[in-house]
């Protein structure tokens, strides 16, 4: 009996994901709606805990972190501001207004980091896996039909050519690596941290970082994590005054 | 092991880090000693030669008065060079630190002159230049700052310190300091110690926001070697409530003290509070590997140095702690521009070009150079920009000194004139100076620059995160604080953090090409399979065509025509699984068949023969004879 009633309530959830009428997805939109209102009446707060709601739920998009990075900055909180257009970016890397808000936090914070070309070019490494994709696909095609055709010659060009520049971005694609998508990418949140020899208050610090430098978290131990920075110094960190930029 | 110094505790007594020369040369402190020289007055002309040069007098005067009154020329239009020096006090115990500064004004000077004397350590600290133009009446000078440290007693003398100006020398008055005992209650380092750090703060107060520079020294004997450990590490100074900028690369250097040699490694560094209170600096630390002769197998009284055990080591040096008063900035009389500079600066300004049309923009480049905190230096106030859009600034520090504490600090305006015929704006800043105790407020005009051109209309609204143009021409326009874009009300498309690479549909994408190729290979393949299998698909539609025929024809040429067809269609195989060639009766005569088969199918062949060419027989076919054909033709093709 239960379980044909279990079965009946998933089939009408069902139907209801076919037409629509998810109460999942009404319950976003209204989060959506009562965030942004909350934000535009200046109630930052309860805008930001509905942002967040709406994170939680992986209902991710560059508007989303967009609006939360605001959020942020509204609440005072720059490092985590900085973070969110930093999430806007990796999804939507020509988000103008992200990139705008993010230059001018930065420039507050008296942080005002140039991307190194590595991260310039991982930025677009979607793009850059669609030139290795294609490229491929031409070599391979031009092999094939020289194979098969008489007029060799300008297919075999063709292929050399296109293998070439398909090794060409993938070694590139390979060192750019994947920027801001990366697992271990994280953002320094808070406005002083130091990077120590070791994992402990007590040891020695090498580095301060600052709010949006960008870190690799490469592994944790307690309340540390070891990481190497974009200037490829290694060293611990307290793991709360970073958060990665992806999402976990 | 470690050596400390407490009479650092008690160590300064000065009020600034450094002084300058001004008009009121007393400011410095309430024992400040002052030379002050200036440049020897030219000799007066002689009273004949005046009718003569008149004429050329008056034509210099002329290009004088006329250089002067470009901008440009204002630096130049300077008076005198003088020169002089300060000690920030006259008196001070052992190792207590004293700021001397040297003040050249009017001339400018790239290098710190050289001052050394005897039983004092003189360390350059930094550099400030100062510039001034205002209405075209220009001011500058250079200020050089040097930590004293004495290391005897006595009255100690600074000699007259010559300074090289525009191919002139100028020297300085002699200066004296007298040094007392330091107390005896905080354990000499010197007392018998290889080695020790010390922690020099050359103030016991300081405001919110100041920098003071400070060193660390670290003592070694001259028979101990010594390295920090690991190499590259810097020293630890434990305290908070103070942020320090980043080490200089430490200097070495050899002094006497009480009589002994001693190596001295000294990291500098500036310190600026934070927070208004007391703050403590625990003492820094710092690691070194030393080598030193630990012992000796001597008999005492008789030193052999090379009966030393020298042994290496990790030390942990310490210096003594210190404190300094940390004082919040004064709330009265600050100005309304003042967004947290604090030192000592000048400021100047030049727009280019001088001649612009309405809505062509200029260039306003402004310096900021001094002794002060830069990284919390916000951008100068323009003022009287009415008929001015303005949009920035940007800004950028270059740093004058090895530790950072004097700086230029560059910023870029965009102005965009939108009346002919518009007054220039003026910069203005304000910072708090800890020397005066009090806030200065110093303003550059920037030169006339003529617009022409017709009225721009006025814009819909101010231009995102951009200063907006006040309407009052009086008023003061600040670069407006930052503010964020507005939030996007729409949720936009929803996304995913993985890369392309990452995500099934690019893997899915590449089945596309994948599938085509596949499928342009087995068209191929297809291709080329009925093409090779074409005569074999003929011989078979033949061959249904001929028994179609043997089956159902009435014509009984027809019926043999095809009955001898298909067997020569079919060609059977020899024992030795040779295949025969040639006409369908040498087959017949050749093959392996058995007797009455041979003859029944060599008799089928006649008959079609004459059938065809004789027309012997019958025109029909019966269905015996039919049977009989297709068992005969049968019987071949199981052969």
């Amino acid at each position: 009996m239960t379980q044909n009633v279990r079965r009946s309530a998933f089939g009408v959830w069902r139907l209801a994901l076919i037409l629509g009428l998810s109460p999942i997805s009404a319950n976003a939109d209204d989060l959506w709606t009562t965030a942004t209102r909350a934000y535009q009446q200046g109630r930052y707060e309860e805008a930001k805990v509905n942002y967040i709601q709406l994170v939680q739920r992986r209902d991710y998009s560059p508007d989303l972190f967009y609006n939360l990075g605001n959020t942020w900055f509204k609440l005072g909180d720059n490092g985590r501001a900085v973070l969110n257009y930093y999430r806007a970016l990796a999804m939507k890397p020509n988000f103008e207004e992200a990139a705008v808000n993010l230059r001018g936090i930065l420039k507050t914070v008296d942080n005002p980091i140039a991307p190194t070309l590595r991260l310039q070019v991982a930025t677009y490494s979607d793009y850059l896996w669609i030139i290795v994709a294609a490229s491929f696909w031409i070599a391979v095609f031009s092999v094939f039909i020289s194979w098969i055709t008489k007029s060799k010659r300008a297919w075999r060009i063709s292929a050399l050519l296109s293998g070439i520049l398909c090794l060409m971005f993938l070694s590139l694609t390979i060192w750019a690596g994947f920027g801001l998508k990366d697992r271990s990418a994280a953002i320094v949140v808070d406005p002083i941290a130091d990077l120590k020899y070791g994992p402990a208050n007590t040891a020695r610090a090498m580095e301060s970082l600052h709010i949006g430098d960008q870190v690799s978290l490469i592994s944790e131990r307690g309340d540390w994590s070891f990481c190497r920075t974009n200037g490829g110094t290694v060293g611990w960190i307290l793991t709360r005054k970073t958060e990665h930029i992806v999402p976990e | 092991m470690t050596g400390r110094m407490s009479s650092i505790d008690k160590m300064v007594k000065c009020r600034g880090f450094r002084s300058r020369g001004s008009a009121n040369p007393t400011r410095v402190g309430p024992q400040a000693v002052i030379g002050r020289v200036r440049a020897p007055a030219r000799p007066e002309p002689r009273a004949g030669q005046i009718p003569i040069r008149r004429g050329l007098a008056i034509f210099l005067a002329l290009l004088a008065f006329l250089t002067s009154a470009h901008p440009i020329s204002a630096l130049q239009n300077a008076s005198e060079p003088a020169v002089e020096a300060t000690l920030s006090d006259a008196e001070t115990r052992i190792n207590d630190a004293v700021t001397l500064t040297i003040t050249v004004k009017n001339a400018r000077v790239a290098r710190p002159p050289a001052v050394a004397a005897d039983g004092l350590t003189i360390n350059f600290a930094g550099t400030s230049t100062q510039t001034q133009i205002f209405n075209s009446e220009s001011s500058s000078s250079t200020v050089f700052t040097y930590i004293v440290t004495p290391t005897k007693t006595g009255t100690l003398e600074i000699p007259p310190i010559e300074v090289a100006v525009g191919g002139k020398s100028y020297r300085t008055e002699r200066l004296t300091l007298k040094v007392d005992r330091e107390q005896q209650d905080n354990g000499s380092p010197t007392a018998g110690e290889r080695y020790f750090g010390e922690l020099v703060v050359p103030k016991d107060s300081a405001y919110v926001g100041e920098q003071v520079p400070i060193e660390l020294r670290f003592y070694f004997e001259q028979r101990v070697s010594f390295q920090p450990y690991p190499q590259g590490q810097y020293p630890l100074i434990e305290g908070d409530g103070y942020v320090t900028k980043k080490y200089t690369e430490p200097a070495e250097k050899q002094i006497q003290l009480n009589g002994k040699f001693y190596h001295v490694l000294v990291y500098k560094t500036a310190l600026t509070g934070v927070k208004p209170g007391k703050l403590d600096l625990e003492s820094a630390s710092q690691q070194f590997l030393i080598s030193a002769p630990f012992g000796s197998r001597s008999i005492p009284g008789f030193s052999d140095p090379l009966d030393d055990f020298y042994q290496q080591r990790v030390v942990n040096i310490k210096t003594n702690n210190t404190s300094i008063q940390i004082k919040p900035l004064p709330t009265d009389g600050r100005p309304q521009t003042f967004s947290g500079a604090v030192g000592d600066f000048t400021l100047s300004s030049v727009a280019t070009p001088d001649k612009t049309k309405t809505g062509s923009p200029i260039d306003l480049k402004v310096e900021v150079r001094g002794l002060g905190n830069f990284d919390r230096m916000e951008s100068p106030t323009l003022t009287g920009t009415d008929g001015w859009r303005t949009y920035g600034p940007s800004s950028d520090t270059q740093t004058l000194d090895d530790v950072g504490l004097s700086a230029v600090k560059t910023f870029r305006y965009s102005l965009v004139p939108e009346k002919p015929g518009i007054q220039t704006p003026t910069v203005q800043f304000s910072y708090f100076d800890p020397r005066q105790e009090k806030y200065v407020t110093l303003n550059s005009l920037i030169p006339k620059i003529l617009v022409e051109g017709d009225t721009l209309p006025q814009p819909a609204g101010p231009p995102d995160n951009v200063a907006s143009a006040n309407p009052k021409s009086s008023a003061i326009l600040r670069s407006a604080p930052f503010d964020v874009l507005d939030i996007h009300p729409n949720k936009g498309t929803s996304a995913q953090f993985f890369p392309l690479v990452a995500q099934t549909s690019f893997w899915v994408a590449q089945m596309v090409p994948l599938g085509v190729l596949a499928l342009l290979g087995f068209g191929i393949w297809f291709r080329q399979t009925r093409v090779t299998s074409l005569p074999a698909r003929a011989l078979r539609q033949e061959k249904r065509s001929l028994w179609r025929k043997v089956n159902a024809s009435k014509d009984r040429s027809e019926v043999l025509n095809a009955a001898v067809r298909l067997l020569e269609l079919k060609t059977p195989v020899s024992s030795g699984n040779r295949r025969f060639y040639g006409s369908i009766e040498e087959i017949l005569a050749r093959a392996d068949l058995p007797g009455d088969l041979r003859g029944s199918l060599q008799k089928l062949v006649h008959t079609r023969a004459e059938a065809v060419y004789g027309h012997v027989g019958e025109a029909y076919l019966s269905e015996s004879e039919r049977n009989r054909i297709r068992s005969l033709v049968q019987q071949w093709e199981a052969v």
